[in-house]
């Protein structure tokens, strides 16, 4: 069997997706902190990010978006000063930012992280035609994310306005500080369109104290973002689908093997018993069978707390029947052959019969269809889920997609919002189909064979 | 000459290779006449009568022959010209396991009807259709009624019913009467009879049992592995039979008088791995050397008698 | 004869497998409707209450009185659902409620101003078998003759687009795809109608209003179809080799029948049982999914619905649309039998 299946082009295809798969998930594992579901949910952890920003490299097709850059300042140097008997210290570090982009960033923002207790901190922004704009953060805090709309940054842009312009303002929206960092200088500096060029960023920390400081990040936080874009708050949908893989794995392999397992003991024993037992059996997976899954779910979903296992275990209670019914044609089809009538009449133990004739024919279907009942388990978790009714605090593609159906993605056209989650559950459902295809090409010549 | 088979080959394709099927097959069958072709399983008797309806398909292919019906090759025709010019209203065919041969959900009726409708029968339908089953010795009700509402017997009958129905020159019977009890077969080789007399229809009939074949051909012909071995009037081939294969058929034909039942020891060569020679020197008693190098030629024995065997 | 007893059988069976289920459903369920007819009651009485307080100068009862018959009106209410009786007629008594469609009031959800759960479903429900019965008829339809001509040419190129089909198939959510349509074919290209039943307003005139709702349907049934269609396509496309390979066929060649009528004559009707047979899991397969299709193009039906109750917690809504999804599908299932029957003289005359 296994011979026969790396033969096939779709099989071999499905395995090296499914390879793909296993590494990403074990990615999941390394890369995502175990709280990372919580993370997920909490707004604050993306303030840093764009909202609603498509891909980065939508850039390469001509779209105007600036990306999202993240500058760590590190290397801190220092030195120490000594003044009128005190003694201070001057850390400093810079950095050179390329910027390219036509489109202004969304947010810019400082995040000083460091132990001591520093006096300032002076940030030097200077642009690529020269000129720079100077911003001090007073006693500022550890961790804290200063932004353009912090007045320390509105102060040094109103400064460096007053300088191109000789105007005086001080209500800067957070546009206006984001032009005044990055349009062409000169007396039009708030209606410019960015300066590309090199720009440079040094920072000064003073402190009477000894102060370590850690990598700072400098964050420009750009119109696109990484290889998926983000949501409305922000949040990566590359990291929210990696997030979701393992738990997409996870049901769908655990509904599609015990639904096929039930379904194939289920169906292979009525088959095997034939007569009136079949017939009852045959009426309890009906009685199962006209059970309309999704309210069924919802209603269940309003009782207990989902949690994986939990919605598992109910899909799998709902799904059994349809394995059910192929067993059941199986074990009717081996049962008809002669040898197995011979086999009865002559007194071999029905447990042995079973065993000899309707097993090596079962478990092979049980294989294929426990392969090819992964992508359905994959597909009604994630369904429910985009209905909200999912299991709670998991990062879902169906929850992912639920945002985005909320937020009317599809009318404002975020469409990396919409695309990437359900291109996620076809990729992860793709490899199953495949395999699974490829193995009942292989087995059923082997089943119906008279 | 109603039919003319020249030098037929057809050859399935198998992983194993070629299954040569029928390699080399002459067979004529004159007007009026009935003609036997009897062989034990697998020697490819449904394959020549499929063979001459055109009904080879893959993994099956027409190698190479001729097929000539009243003088035109019908492997020539257009398969839309033969369709509608020769299936059923100038060949027809009454399959092995005819049983199976209706379509399970129209009535008997129906497709008697539609056989009528396609050959473009000029009459009535439902009377027509009545005179066939009292052909057969059927209740016209019958007709009626759903294939899975007749006994096999009567499905038979049925199946000879609608072969009729367009009052065809040349019917094949192949083993129309298996499965069936001797009852029946013997009505149903009655009515063949029957039929021949009133309407002078040709008849190509395959069967196993030649008891029953040598009451009703005219002559036979005798398969061996996709070969003739042996062909002659009834007569030649029942009384006095040349070919040791077709002395050993014979043979087993079990009578009231025989004590044992001769059968023949071994069994056929596998079609896609034949060997040299005569193919049927491995069971033949009386084998000698030249049978397992050179295959033997038809050769006349006598007047209308040819058998393909070194002995003679 | 015959085919009547098959549908007198096939009647006790499936109201058997109707009462099974729903016992089922209603055990399983159990806990929340009792927290339903709790809860009903204490809002009912409180709204009775109400009332009565703001007619207590027309009939001068004093607060102990109200609150008396206020609690009689409460106890009268939950004697209805025998809720204090033994399990055995609690059980009886309130299922046999639910089967006769008395869902009560809803929460919060409204349909024409009516809170009935039985009027608020029986508003969506329309719609939903409107989009629902034209998405499957067009899928059988179009699924069979796909099906037919790919086994016609069977060993050719069709085969190679089978996995694609089938992975389309089992693994893309008709959702999603309706996702993708609005975003594409509604919003980019502004070719067709995205949301509602509707345009608002609807226009007036019963053909300017039938194409106005035909139009609101297109990309709803689209994307069921495009979901559905391959691999009910594939199903009829093995079914019908499977048959391809019957004695039957050969002889009706030997007949002289031409190609296309043993196929869409014999083969086909010959298949069509199985065909049917295959077609209502189809069906009960893509219902789910087309529910949830609902939800995306804002269309007001069932799955719309559920949503809606899903988010304000609207449970006796969801408790009515379980049932009543429950009777319809064991209906259609029903129906897709005695289909079945009919297609398949075996079964319509009777073996005996
Ligand atoms: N579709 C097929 N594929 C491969 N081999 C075939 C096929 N049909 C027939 N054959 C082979 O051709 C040979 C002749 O078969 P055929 O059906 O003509 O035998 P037969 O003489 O009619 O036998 P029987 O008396 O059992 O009906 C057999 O050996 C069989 O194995
Ligand atoms: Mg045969």
């Amino acid at each position: 069997m296994w011979k026969e299946l790396l033969k096939s082009r779709s099989a071999l295809l499905g395995i090296a997706i499914l390879a793909v798969l296993a590494i990403l998930t074990v990615y999941s594992f390394v890369a995502l902190p175990s709280n990372f579901s919580l993370t997920w949910q909490n707004g604050e952890a993306w303030e840093l990010y764009p909202v609603d920003a498509p891909p980065q490299w939508v850039s390469l097709f001509g779209v105007n978006t600036a990306a999202t850059v993240t500058t760590n300042l590190t290397g801190w140097t220092s030195q120490t000063y000594s003044v009128g008997g005190s003694n201070f210290s001057v850390y400093s570090a810079s950095t050179t930012i390329k910027w390219s982009s036509k489109a202004f960033p969304q947010e810019v923002a400082f995040v000083p992280t460091y132990s001591g207790a520093p006096s300032t901190i002076t940030l030097t922004w200077t642009k690529p035609q020269g000129g720079s704009i100077t911003v001090s953060l007073a006693e500022p805090a550890s961790g804290e994310a200063y932004e353009a709309q912090s007045p320390d940054f509105v102060s040094g842009a109103s400064q460096y306005i007053l300088n191109q312009t000789g105007e005086y303002q001080t209500q800067l929206s957070k546009g206006q500080v984001i032009s005044t960092f990055f349009g062409q200088p000169g007396p039009g500096i708030l209606s410019s369109s960015p300066a590309q060029g090199t720009y440079s960023l040094s920072v000064q920390v003073l402190s009477s104290g000894a102060v370590t400081m850690s990598g700072s990040p400098f964050v420009i936080v750009g119109t696109s973002y990484g290889l998926m874009g983000t949501d409305s708050q922000g949040r990566p949908i590359d990291l929210g689908l990696l997030a979701g893989l393992p738990n997409a794995l996870e049901v769908g392999f655990l509904v599609s093997i015990i639904s096929v397992v039930v379904g194939i003991v289920f169906g292979g024993l009525s088959g095997y018993f034939g007569a009136r037992k079949d017939s009852l059996m045959q009426w309890v997976a009906l009685v199962i069978l006209a059970m309309p899954a999704l309210p069924f779910l919802v209603v269940i979903s309003f009782t207990t707390r989902l949690s994986i296992l939990v919605e598992v275990l109910l899909i799998a209670a709902l799904s059994w029947p349809f394995y059910a019914i192929i067993a059941r044609t199986v074990a009717l089809s081996v049962k008809s052959q002669t040898f197995v009538e011979a086999d009865k009449a002559m007194g071999v133990p029905s447990y042995r019969v079973f065993a000899s004739h309707f097993m090596p024919r079962l478990v092979p279907v049980t294989v294929a269809y426990t392969v090819l009942g992964i992508p359905g388990g994959i597909l009604l978790a994630e369904t429910l889920s985009f209905i909200g009714v999912g299991p709670v605090n998991l990062v879902t593609w169906g929850g992912i997609l639920d945002a985005a159906f909320v937020s009317q993605a599809a009318v404002f056209g975020f469409w990396w919002w919409v695309v990437f989650p359900g291109l996620m559950i076809i990729i992860s459902a793709l490899p199953f189909v495949m395999l699974g295809f490829a193995l009942e090409r292989i087995i059923a010549p082997r089943v119906s064979a008279k | 000459m109603m039919l003319s088979v020249e030098d037929l080959r057809v050859y399935f394709s198998s992983p194993r290779g070629d299954v040569k099927a029928l390699d080399g097959v002459d067979l004529q069958v004159s007007e009026g006449e009935v003609v036997g072709l009897a062989g034990e399983s697998g020697c490819g008797k449904s394959t020549l009568s499929l063979a001459i309806s055109r009904l080879i398909y893959p993994p099956g292919r027409i190698e190479s022959g001729k097929i000539l019906f009243q003088g035109n090759d019908i492997l020539k025709m257009g398969p839309n010209e033969f369709r509608a010019g020769y299936r059923w209203k100038k060949i027809a065919m009454i399959f092995q396991g005819s049983m199976n041969g209706f379509t399970p959900v129209f009535t008997i009726g129906e497709q008697i009807e539609e056989v009528l409708e396609i050959h473009q029968y000029a009459g009535d339908f439902a009377s027509r259709t009545k005179d066939l089953m009292k052909m057969v010795e059927l209740d016209p009700v019958i007709a009626e009624r759903y294939p899975h509402e007749l006994s096999g017997g009567q499905k038979q009958r049925a199946f000879i019913a609608m072969a009729l129905a367009v009052d065809p020159p040349f019917l094949i019977a192949d083993e129309p009467t298996t499965a069936l009890d001797v009852v029946t077969q013997v009505n149903i080789m009655n009515l063949l009879k029957r039929l021949r007399k009133e309407k002078g229809i040709s008849i190509l009939i395959i069967t196993h049992d030649l008891a029953l074949l040598s009451e009703i051909v005219d002559r036979a012909y005798i398969l061996y592995a996709g070969r003739m071995a042996e062909l002659g009037t009834a007569e030649q081939i029942f009384k006095e039979p040349k070919h040791p294969y077709t002395q050993g058929l014979i043979g087993s034909i079990p009578t009231l008088q025989s004590t044992k039942i001769e059968g023949i020891a071994g069994f056929m060569p596998d079609l896609a791995n034949l060997p040299p020679g005569c193919k049927f020197a491995q069971r033949c008693p009386y084998a000698m050397q030249v049978c397992g190098k050179e295959e033997p030629l038809l050769k006349e024995t006598k007047e209308g008698q040819r058998v393909a065997c070194w002995l003679y | 004869m015959g085919f009547g007893r098959f549908v007198l059988t096939k009647a006790v069976s499936y109201f058997l497998v109707l009462m099974a289920t729903v016992s089922i459903l209603y055990l399983a369920t159990y806990r929340v409707i009792q927290k339903v007819i709790t809860s009903s009651a204490a809002a009912l009485g409180e709204e009775y209450k109400q009332n009565l307080l703001r007619s207590t100068h027309l009939s001068g009862l004093t607060p102990t009185q109200v609150q008396v018959l206020v609690t009689d009106f409460e106890k009268s209410y939950l004697a209805q659902f025998a809720f204090s009786q033994p399990l055995p007629v609690k059980f009886s008594v309130q299922i046999f409620r639910l089967l006769t469609l008395n869902f009560g009031q809803s929460y919060v959800l409204k349909w024409n101003g009516s809170q009935s759960v039985n009027v608020i479903i029986a508003g969506y429900l329309p719609n939903t078998i409107l989009l629902f019965t034209t998405a499957t008829l067009i899928l059988i339809a179009l699924g069979t003759i796909i099906g037919l001509l790919a086994a016609r040419s069977a060993g050719s190129g069709w085969d190679r687009v089978v996995p694609i089909i089938a992975v389309v198939h089992s693994s893309l959510p008709a959702w999603w795809l309706g996702f993708l349509l609005i975003a594409g074919l509604g919003y980019d290209l502004n070719l067709l109608p995205t949301q509602g039943l509707t345009s608002v307003p609807a226009p007036t005139g019963a053909l300017a209003y039938a194409l106005n709702v035909g139009e609101h349907m297109v990309l709803p049934v689209l994307s069921i179809l495009i979901v559905g269609l391959g691999g009910f396509a594939y199903v009829v496309r093995s079914l019908v080799i499977s048959t391809m390979g019957e004695d039957f066929v050969l002889t009706a060649r030997a007949r002289g029948l031409p190609e296309s009528r043993i196929l869409f004559r014999h083969i086909l009707r010959t298949a069509s049982p199985a065909i049917t047979t295959q077609a209502i899991l189809a069906i009960t397969g893509s219902f789910g999914g087309a529910l949830v299709t609902e939800i995306v193009f804002n269309w007001p039906g069932i799955g719309l619905l559920t949503y809606m109750a899903i988010f304000s917690n609207d449970l006796p809504v969801i408790i009515g649309i379980t049932f009543v999804l429950t009777i319809i599908l064991l209906v259609g299932l029903f129906i897709g039998e005695l289909v079945y029957g009919l297609l398949d003289p075996r079964i319509r005359v009777g073996n005996e």
